[in-house]
């Protein structure tokens, strides 16, 4: 069974491509809040 | 979301939206081919969306939710038209919110395609995240 991270705990690695294929990484934000969406289906 | 982009910018917050979808999927879509104001990353493997737990769901919760179809309805209320079916109608999404140091403070996996947070919820968590509280 998977564990699911929490509160409190370090965010997963998060670094994937934009639509131009800019890679973009959630450490690379480190020192500022973040938002981390993850849509479901295009609907 | 995009609404609240000001307000977003003043706490010097930011957003990143991750999709599985085809962008040109998402654009006709879901986004109604708007310019977005934060950063769509794209996930096809959905390798990061089991890495953050997102889970999946089966038929029951991707179109019979109560909430999906209500939301459903006043979408088509306002003159929405159905644009039929995803490819793949089963993945769940979720938000979070990351402080200054990398901490999750808010964490919400969907259960169902009905299941998302609010944008309140979302934009609290944020400002608290953002001052350090």
């Amino acid at each position: 069974m998977r564990r699911e991270l929490g509160v409190g705990e370090p965010a997963p690695k998060l670094e994937l491509p934009t639509e131009t294929g800019e890679m973009v990484s959630l450490e690379s934000l480190h020192g500022r809040a973040v938002l981390v969406s993850f849509l479901s289906h295009a609907a | 979301m995009i609404k609240r982009r000001e307000e977003i910018e003043g706490l010097g917050a930011e957003v990143l939206l991750v999709a599985y979808d085809e962008r040109t999927l998402l654009s006709a879509k879901m986004l109604h081919n708007l310019a977005l104001p934060f950063p769509l990353l794209l996930d096809r493997t959905r390798k990061t969306y089991a890495r953050w737990g997102m889970d999946r769901t089966g038929l029951t919760g991707a179109m019979l939710s109560p909430s999906l179809n209500w939301r459903y309805l006043k979408l088509l209320a306002k003159g929405e038209r159905f644009l039929g079916f995803a490819p793949d109608m089963f993945q769940l999404g979720g938000d979070f919110v990351v402080d200054k140091q990398g901490t999750l403070v808010f964490a919400h996996r969907m259960r169902n395609n009905g299941d998302r947070a609010d944008t309140g919820t979302l934009l609290d968590g944020l400002a608290r995240a953002a001052d350090g509280a």
